[in-house]
């Protein structure tokens, strides 16, 4: 197999492309997707501060490598959620990328501020994990950009990850998220940040193989509450689909783009300040607050505790 | 003998050669999914493995 671009040995085939290319410009072809698609959507204005959201594994810790690359000024942010036996380790390997490359990094702990971490809290809500995980790294990653003046927020959302929210949107016709899926989501209020998905055109495989060669030493372990999740059975169908019909996945997503306008989206919720922390919301409370107000309820021992286990 | 790693798990295959796309689909392993490794150096489908050699597959979502 020969590399289309140069002619040499190739190391990969892109059948979603219909390339096989070598080493230098497989790396070449990924750093050309993202910076196309941070012009195609203007996710960068010249001078912001940029807040890349890195978890440890391949996805962020490759967008970061990227956007450096790319010569964009990146810090990085770890949400620490106090998942046991993972948080810490995802932590480490964030620490060590980002010291390596000699990049700031500031770090969140959700037990400093509850004392407790997403899987006691959704235990004691009797809620899941997965659903408080999500809505806690946004709400938390809007909040510390906002108040460290960080006028961008990156996530390393990929393909997959977007054409499994696509898929899962259109299933449960969901008109209101499919009007707003993009890789740039704006800032619609003074005190949220505006959000932004640099490798929405790369697949996993993609990112994957962009580890490998630059020799990115990420967090191989999953998160022990996914297991079962609906996203990973819709990554899996969407990936049975490529197979069999190479190119569906991106097809799938750009063409989406193309045409989001037949979902007009629903009117704008009448935005407020939430009671407690300031931020953004439609209800008197934001849910972040919400959570731990409803925890602390629950748990009105749980200071003590952790003090006498200190 | 050709050793393969997946998931952690480490596989003998009774051969003498192997194509990395035939490994694949005899391991139920959507190609989109994975890429196979041998000493570190990814493999295109159309690569062989050879007897003795060792064959890691990575997985873009793990599986454990």
């Amino acid at each position: 197999m020969k590399c289309k671009k140069c002619g040499e040995k190739a190391v990969i085939r892109l059948r979603a492309h219909n390339i096989s290319l070598c080493k230098d410009d497989f790396l070449s072809f990924v750093l050309n997707s993202v910076q196309r698609t941070i012009k195609k959507y203007k996710l960068f204005v010249p001078g912001e501060k940029i807040l890349v959201a890195v978890s440890g594994g391949k996805d962020s810790l490759a967008l970061f490598d990227i956007l450096q690359r790319l010569g964009y000024p990146v810090e990085g942010f770890y949400i620490d959620l106090g998942i046991d036996g993972f948080s810490q380790r995802a932590q480490e390997i964030a620490g060590e990328f980002l010291a390596e490359r000699k990049a700031p990094l500031h770090l969140y702990s959700l037990r400093e501020e509850v004392r407790a971490g997403v899987a006691q809290i959704a235990s004691r809500l009797k809620r899941s994990p997965c659903s408080l995980c999500g809505m806690m790294r946004r709400y938390i990653m809007n909040r510390f950009a906002w108040e460290k003046g960080f006028s961008t927020v990156v996530t390393g959302h990929n393909l997959d990850d977007e054409g499994a929210t696509l898929l899962g949107n259109l299933i449960n016709w969901q008109v209101g998220y499919l009007a707003r899926q993009s890789p740039l989501l704006p800032a619609t209020h003074p005190r949220l940040v505006k959000k932004v998905k640099p490798l929405a055109r790369l697949s996993e495989r993609e990112i994957l193989a962009y580890c490998l060669f630059r020799g990115i030493a990420y967090h191989e372990e999953r998160c022990p509450h996914s297991k079962g999740a609906t996203s990973i059975k819709q990554k899996e169908v969407l990936n049975l689909l490529e197979y069999h019909s190479p190119g569906s996945k991106i097809r799938f997503y750009q063409e989406f783009l193309k045409n989001q306008e037949v979902f007009p989206g629903l009117e704008p919720h009448e935005m407020r300040e939430c009671t407690v922390c300031g931020f953004p919301t439609t209800r008197d409370m934001c849910q972040f607050c919400a959570i731990l107000e409803r925890f602390r309820e629950l748990t009105p021992l749980q200071g003590q505790i952790e003090e006498r286990k200190d | 003998m050709i050793r393969v790693i997946v998931d952690g798990e480490r596989k003998q295959l009774d051969k003498k050669r192997i194509r990395v796309e035939t490994l694949l689909k005899r391991l139920y392993i959507n190609p989109e999914t994975a890429l196979a490794l041998r000493g570190g150096e990814i493999l295109t489908e159309d690569e062989d493995l050879l007897e003795g050699d060792t064959c890691v597959i990575m997985r873009t979502v793990a599986k454990r």
